[in-house]
């Protein structure tokens, strides 16, 4: 785990490495003399080797717990990231709620009336739900309900009722993904020997879906609901910048157009330590579920395991 | 896997006829297929059919609505955004084409070296794709768009790293449960070049989950590239990329919202076709997922 978190950020700092333009220039602005830029270059550490630079920034992020100070805003990013993060956080977390609540029965309804109506109604609309683009359905959303029925508001945080339309737009996808894989996965269960046996026992079709379908089918569900977490991180990023939600995500977005790289390359960071932090908890719950796994662990910790997605 | 193709062709002839058959069978991905070729084709000849030429500014006509002249209305400059979607396919489907094959081409040269030999090898490259798939998809691109700056190469450059981990798992895991069948086995021992035994044996066996993701991969590639352009990253204006045109359209959505409702439609049944001749692909390829 710790590795992979190290890895991210030796990631970023080599795209930001790579990154053209002077962070030196950028800062002391267009009228910085060639003297001015160099001093400051020297002062920056700029001139540095790679390997120099590289262990220097993973001791400020790591041990100080310094992620670089906006060009623009003269702060410390960690402390706009912070101040920024609950927003994010109640976005990504009520449409991963969301996908949760609404995918799984979706999916769910889709496999036990396979081939029927409700079966093709549920997976064409999810298949919709997987080609709409969020951002462009949450700007549709705007025209409609902030603009035309005048029922939400548009933009802004002052309420509950603001949250509505982003959680919305962001989730429909992850929704989507939710109800196609839940079916795929109830009808590989669905036609095992062991249903049918259930079957001719003579329970009750709600039995055998709650007590030995779902408790079969829901194990791969789980490593969807950890990736939807990381669509979800990424499309907040969109779609706080279409209702101007002060989240991490819009902090993001401006930074990008005035080119203040350690506010956009820091957001990247926390918010890939935060789904890399998802998944860990992904594979835990995963462990703890599956018996098979749980098994394997207790018995020969040797093999590193825990990986769903092999 | 073209090299493949000859060598292959006697004996999996057959199973191409077949796959294909059950393909034309399936009206949903005729669909998309069809839809997908149209496209093509239209972007293709953009240039002649154009009712309008793309950067044409009419000033009488600025933000006009829908009408027989202009089918989906005008823009901010006057503009016909009929003839600018028509010509910001070329864009937007080149940016999905091209950025999925480069990332499935990486994957595919990784993906095989690493299910074939295993071992340290693959325990080290898994290791750093871990890294790169800990970070969301649609992140990394930005951050990588971003750093390299906008335009048309880093763009691509941007939007095809992050499709290479999912690539690799999928061939190594197809790889993996194929590798120790007696046929590679007997071409390990009749001295095939290790090349050849991937390029030939291996590779043609377990391409299936690549063409698939391939295919749903340029429909998710498109979004991403037109949310990039939303946010002031890949394509910029006034480059006619459906991305652009939506961010562009922002600023006078409210009262103006048919300059943002087409590109995004055209991004949506892309993008829909595309989902749905995989989802076609996927049940052609494997008959048993779907029963």
């Amino acid at each position: 785990m710790i590795p992979v978190i190290v890895g991210i950020a030796i990631l970023i700092f080599s795209i930001m490495y790579v990154c053209p333009g002077d962070p030196a220039a950028s800062i002391l602005g267009a009228g910085a003399t060639q003297v001015q830029i160099e001093a400051k270059r020297a002062e920056m550490g700029l001139n540095d080797p790679y390997i120099v630079r590289l262990l220097r920034y993973l001791k400020q992020t790591f041990i100080d717990l310094d992620l670089g100070t906006s060009y623009f805003y003269n702060t410390p990013v960690i402390d706009g990231l912070l101040e920024r993060m609950p927003y994010t956080l109640i976005i990504a977390c009520s449409c991963m709620l969301l996908q949760i609540l609404i995918g799984t029965p979706l999916g769910i309804i889709a496999a036990t009336h396979r081939n029927g109506l409700a079966d093709r109604f549920c997976m064409f609309v999810a298949l919709l739900g997987v080609s709409i683009p969020g951002f462009w359905l949450a700007l549709m959303m705007v025209v409609v309900f902030a603009v035309n029925l005048g029922v939400l508001p548009a933009y802004g945080i002052d309420s509950w009722t603001c949250f509505i339309m982003p959680c919305i737009a962001n989730c429909f996808a992850g929704i989507a993904t939710q109800a196609r894989q839940t079916r795929s996965s109830m009808l590989e269960v669905i036609r095992s020997d062991y249903v049918t046996t259930a079957r001719a026992k003579g329970l009750s079709e709600w039995t055998i879906l709650t007590r030995h379908i779902l408790p079969n089918a829901l194990i791969p569900i789980i490593t969807i609901v950890g990736n939807g977490m990381g669509m979800m991180l990424g499309g907040t990023v969109v779609i706080e910048n279409v209702f101007s939600i002060p989240g991490i995500g819009s902090y993001m977005t401006s930074a990008i157009s005035s080119r203040d790289y350690p506010i956009v390359m820091s957001g990247v960071l926390v918010l890939g330590i935060l789904f890399s932090l998802i998944m860990l908890l992904v594979d835990i719950i995963y462990a703890f579920v599956d018996p098979r796994i749980k098994a394997r662990y207790e018995g020969s910790s040797k093999k590193k395991g825990g990986k769903a997605h092999a | 896997m073209r090299d493949a193709k000859p060598g292959m062709r006697r004996r999996k002839e057959g199973q191409l006829m077949q796959v294909l058959r059950r393909l034309a069978k399936n009206k949903m991905a005729m669909g998309g297929l069809i839809i997908v070729l149209v496209l093509i084709v239209l972007a293709i000849l953009s240039p002649y059919i154009m009712p309008y030429p793309y950067a044409q500014m009419d000033m009488m006509n600025m933000y006009a609505k829908p009408s027989a002249d202009h089918w989906f209305g005008c823009d901010d400059l006057g503009r016909d955004i009929f003839s600018r979607l028509l010509y910001g396919a070329r864009a937007s489907l080149s940016l999905g084409i091209i950025a999925t094959v480069f990332s499935t081409l990486i994957g595919i040269v990784i993906g095989s070296i690493v299910g074939y030999f295993g071992g340290k090898v693959d325990n080290v490259v898994m290791r750093l794709l871990d890294i790169i798939q800990a970070i969301p998809g649609m992140l990394l691109a930005i951050a990588i768009a971003a750093a390299l700056g906008t335009g048309f190469f880093n763009t691509i450059l941007a939007l095809s790293i992050g499709g290479v981990p999912m690539t690799v798992r999928l061939l190594r895991g197809s790889i993996m449960s194929i590798r120790n069948q007696e046929y590679i086995e007997a071409a390990e021992k009749i001295n095939c070049p290790k090349w050849r035994t991937i390029l030939v044996h291996i590779l043609p066996n377990s391409i299936s989950p690549i063409i698939v993701s391939f295919t749903m991969g340029v429909g998710n590639t498109i979004m991403q590239a037109a949310s990039l352009s939303y946010i002031d990253l890949g394509i910029q204006p006034p480059t006619p990329e459906w991305g652009a045109m939506l961010s562009a359209g922002k600023a006078v959505l409210t009262r103006y919202p048919h300059l943002c409702l087409f590109p995004g439609l055209c991004i949506m049944v892309v993008v829909l076709a595309f989902n749905m001749l995989g989802d076609g692909l996927r049940d052609a390829l494997d008959p048993k997922l779907k029963n």
